[in-house]
């Protein structure tokens, strides 16, 4: 029944027109030579009890075709979590037939010969017919089929011609089997040998439009939705079924739902605006259904019903990972068949999916295709229930990503990239880091069982389901005691859509695989992740998948070692052991608390966040070192780092004034200009309550000046100040500008009265030189320093500071000045390799850092070429 | 642009079907998927699940209380970032957007004309 010609949508309906007539061909010769008798009977069904059947039904009902359904579980693999859930096609659509015979009867209860006999009958045989096409394992199948493209062209072309949106492909299978000459042929004989009433010759049309979904009779355009639509009686069925056979309460009041419903005759001035757009103009009335408004609470009920069978169920991860499997044993066996691959579901039963060690070596198979054995072990692991696992969670709504935009943009692709990836290219990159992991930990072994050298086969990425869940139930019409119409989705706006976000929220993606590699595909996923989404550190997703912690961590370590994420930014290498103890944390908040009000420049003040210092920045700095004695040094430095604010510039000023008491009138005069630091120190010193006033205006009266500043290096800059007013200046290299001169008058007024200088902080020798560099101008003046050298810490008064670290420190500030100041002097990274001076000084003030700090400490740049972050970022020169 | 607001009915579904066709139209783009608009509620699957993917991936928000408004949550920023990893290249989004545009537009004054 297979051949390699065909091909395309012709090629589908042909293979159908086959597969009906092989199915059927043996019964049409029973029944032609009249050895099956038409004769009703009653089922007995465990949901809904008896159910009655026609003769002609009776007769389809016996057909193959119909068995066949028999062998197909109404949820696939469900049975291997709910072990209750081992229903069939065949008693759903027997059930749907029941169903559909209970909404009609409510109708013409309620409207009187509404749907007369003819379409009874005909929605009766449609309920038969609708799931004609499902192959084996129903929608697990059709999902692992649609994947192949040679598949999902077939459904774009049938859509395209019957202008379907998304036909599945049980349903373009259903809609040609049952227009194959063999079907017709059936429905003509069971037609000819019953007596009683059975379905139009029309019906086989009619029965097609209904499957796809299309209008059957304009005067009565909702008909086809009494199979599938809002309220349908294929809903009705397998949500009461699924639920019962699966243990699951149902919340749905179906018997209630069903005596709502209502008919409702309209003129065409009354059929709602859409159905004019559709509906040819015809004399008469229309003939409309709908649920009766004091019903319109079981439509919620079937929504809030339905959302928890996708919940616990239809969604549950085990059954997600069991069908992951099925879906790659489809496609194993896609790749060794040699007929068109939507073939395959058609082949077998569901059993004998699981013991296909025999049944494949029927020549239709390549057995000589690598494809081939992966095929056996996956059913065989399947028939062992030894199912995948997850080894990775993912989505959109984990807290780490709502304050890191480039990780929420990484993940918002990868789930876009898994949702489009018909060619399974993530699996298959994410097999090749498995490989590579597994090669760098020494466990290569461990691979070579499994038969798919690929591994492709044992990665199934389930993204997290964007199904629409309410608006079908959505589009129901209400019908008020009058008779007038309206929408169930403006009656109820909340329910469809609260259903649909509880989903959207609550359903997360999956990466599963055989229990043997789950760390291994861990760690390659959390490596793609990183290195081509910068989605680093998803740590509140382990909720949801179980990894060993300590195991992971250890094999972490061990591809640290070897340089496995060296490709990566700091930023997105996973957290080193060292910084996962507890003293590391602890550190990081006594650090924290110390350097309290520090407020780093903001780079970009276009950014939505700003990232202040928190713990977590901090512990991705020390994260920057590559190793953990690194790491220790590291941490032992930053807690000797310190910040000189608005307490170290008063007290500067304080004692300097209790010292030199003819100062106690003193005004207060930024050094330098209005964009240096000077002005937000004289700010801050003014809790003293002295005056602050700019030079120029200072000089105008006869008071004392204290300029005050935050610190003092070499002195180079202030005196460079001083030279600039009295026009001295010696051409100090400056990138922010000229520097203010003063006049010969204001000179000469700058010089009568008592001037010092007071830094919050700085050397002495700077100090020292600012005095010189004044007396040289006759300006002669104080000096004062509130923390000299013998009391800024530095990395060389830091205790137990190792050589190695200081080096390490003096290298990656190299780098860093090479990276970020190109044009500079080779001499001049070496000199400020430490920080301006190279005294690695431990310093930081309120809104800024100075340079002469450790430089790995306030500079960004490149480190091995990779970006480094600045633990406290210094303001960029103009 | 982050807070505009659509309507997420007939007017919109219809817009974005017509640019959709003319995209296709046009360009010859295989699309992987169809809009067709159902021809009784006149919504799309199609739409309706990206939609909900939109949703999910934080792009929009459907607003309280009839959820039939949704509202841009993506910055231009974002939107630039993810335009340069979508397949078929970023142009033909944008010229999509364009076409969708002017349609709602449009059929938005012919709406307010009508009332």
């Amino acid at each position: 029944m297979h051949s390699r010609r065909r091909a395309g949508l012709s090629g589908l309906a042909r293979w159908a027109d086959a597969f009906s007539k092989a199915s059927l061909g043996g019964y049409l010769r029973r029944l032609e030579c009249g050895s099956i008798k038409a004769s009703a009977r009653e089922i007995n069904d465990p949901v809904w009890s008896t159910i009655s059947l026609s003769p002609f039904e009776s007769l389809f009902i016996d057909s193959p075709l119909f068995q066949r359904l028999r062998r197909i579980r109404q949820l696939g693999v469900v049975h291997w979590v709910y072990p209750g859930a081992l229903h069939t096609r065949f008693e759903h659509s027997i059930g749907t037939l029941h169903q559909v015979q209970q909404l009609i009867d409510s109708i013409n209860r309620s409207a009187p010969g509404s749907i007369n006999i003819e379409y009874t009958t005909l929605l009766r045989f449609a309920a038969l017919c609708h799931d004609l096409g499902h192959g084996s394992t129903s929608h697990v199948s059709e999902k692992a089929l649609s994947r192949r493209s040679e598949v999902s062209s077939i459904l774009l072309e049938f859509g395209q011609k019957e202008k379907i949106e998304r036909p599945a492909l049980a349903e373009v299978v259903a809609y040609f089997l049952i227009g194959s000459p063999a079907f017709i042929q059936l429905f003509q004989y069971a037609r000819a040998a019953c007596s009683s009433i059975t379905p139009g010759p029309d019906s086989i049309e009619q029965v097609k439009n209904i499957v796809v979904g299309r209008i059957v009779d304009p005067k009565m355009p909702l008909l086809q939705e009494l199979i599938s639509g809002p309220f349908d009686a294929d809903k009705l069925d397998y949500m009461q079924r699924d639920a019962f056979m699966a243990g699951v309460p149902a919340i749905t009041d179906v018997p209630r739902l069903v005596r709502k419903v209502r008919a409702v005759a309209v003129s065409e001035a009354q059929l709602p605006k859409r159905f004019t757009t559709t509906i040819e103009s015809t004399s008469g009335t229309y003939t409309l259904f709908g649920l009766a408004q004091s019903g319109a609470r079981t439509l919620d009920e079937l929504l809030i019903a339905r959302v928890m069978l996708f919940d616990k169920i239809y969604r549950h991860h085990k059954v997600r990972s069991l069908e992951g499997m099925v879906c790659r044993l489809y496609d194993a066996l896609c790749e060794c068949y040699k007929g068109a691959k939507y073939e395959v579901p058609y082949i077998f039963s569901d059993d004998i999916l699981l013991d296909l060690q025999t049944v494949l070596r029927d020549g239709r198979f390549d057995d000589s295709h690598p494809s081939f054995a992966v095929a056996l072990e996956l059913s065989s692991k399947l028939k062992q229930r030894d199912t995948y696992v997850r080894a990775f969670a993912f989505g959109k709504h984990f807290p780490e990503l709502q304050h890191d935009e480039s990780a929420r943009i990484g993940m918002d692709r990868f789930i876009g990239d898994v949702e489009g990836d018909i060619e399974d290219n993530i699996s298959q990159a994410i097999a090749e880091e498995v490989k590579k992991v597994a090669r760098l930990l020494k466990q290569r072994p461990l691979l070579k069982k499994f038969k798919d050298t690929s591994l492709r086969s044992y990665i199934w990425i389930d993204p997290p389901s964007k199904t629409d869940h309410g608006k079908k139930v959505a589009h129901a019409l209400l019908i008020g005691e009058n008779s007038e119409i309206f929408r169930y989705s403006d009656h109820s706006v909340e329910v469809p859509n609260w259903s649909q976000g509880y989903l959207s929220k609550k359903d997360i993606g999956f990466i599963y695989c055989p229990e043997e590699l789950k760390e291994l595909v861990f760690l390659a996923t959390e490596k793609l992740l990183a290195e081509k989404y910068s989605v680093s550190a998803l740590n509140s997703a382990k909720v949801h998948f179980k990894v060993d912690k300590v195991s992971i961590s250890e094999k972490r370590e061990e591809l640290r070692t070897k340089r496995f994420y060296n490709k990566l930014a700091h930023s997105l290498r996973p957290t080193p052991p060292r910084l996962l103890a507890i003293d590391a944390k602890d550190t990081c908040e006594a650090v924290l608390s110390k350097l309290y009000g520090h407020s780093p420049p903001i780079s970009n003040p276009g950014e939505k966040q700003i990232y202040p210092l928190t713990a977590d920045r901090i512990i991705r700095w020390l994260g920057q070192f590559e190793n953990n004695a690194d790491i220790t040094s590291a941490l032992t430095l930053i807690q000797s780092i310190q910040l000189v604010g608005r307490l170290s510039y008063v007290t500067a000023v304080k004692n300097f004034i209790e010292r030199n008491r003819k100062f106690e009138s003193a005004t207060i005069v930024p050094l330098g200009d209005a964009r240096d630091s000077g002005s937000t120190v004289a700010y801050l010193v003014g809790d003293l309550g002295l005056n602050i006033s700019s030079l120029t205006q200072a000089l105008d009266d006869r008071q004392p000046l204290i300029f005050v500043d935050d610190f003092i290096g070499s002195g180079e800059q202030a005196s460079d100040i001083v030279r600039s007013w009295f026009s001295k200046s010696a051409g100090v290299q400056n990138h922010e500008g000229p520097r203010m001169e003063l006049s010969p008058s204001q000179q000469n007024k700058l010089r009568e009265r008592p001037v010092s200088f007071v830094f919050a902080s700085g050397w002495t020798s700077g100090a020292a030189r600012l005095k010189t560099e004044c007396s040289d101008l006759q300006f002669f003046v104080e000096t004062d320093i509130g923390i000299n050298e013998d009391s800024v810490p530095s990395i060389d008064s830091v205790a137990d500071i190792p050589a190695e670290f200081k080096e390490r420190c003096r290298s990656i500030g190299k780098q860093l000045l090479q990276s970020t100041n190109r044009s500079w002097p080779v001499q001049r990274y070496e000199e400020r390799a430490l920080g301006y001076g190279n005294k690695g000084l431990l310093v930081t003030f309120p809104f800024n850092t100075p340079t002469q700090t450790l430089t790995c400490i306030w500079s960004e740049g490149a480190y091995n070429g990779f970006r480094w972050m600045p633990l406290l970022p210094r303001r960029k020169k103009k | 642009m982050p807070g505009r607001t659509f309507r997420c009915g007939e007017r919109f579904n219809e817009a974005l079907k017509i640019a959709y066709d003319r995209l296709v139209n046009k360009t010859g783009v295989k699309a992987s998927f169809l809009i067709q608009l159902d021809p009784l509620h006149g919504d799309s699957s199609t739409i309706n699940e990206g939609l909900i993917g939109a949703v999910r991936r934080d792009m929009i928000s459907l607003d309280n209380p009839s959820f039939e408004k949704f509202r841009l949550k993506l910055e231009a920023d974002e939107a630039e970032e993810i335009l340069k990893h979508v397949r078929g290249g970023h142009e033909l989004y944008k010229q999509l957007v364009k076409d969708f545009l002017n349609e709602y537009s449009e059929a938005g004054s012919a709406a307010a004309t009508a009332i």
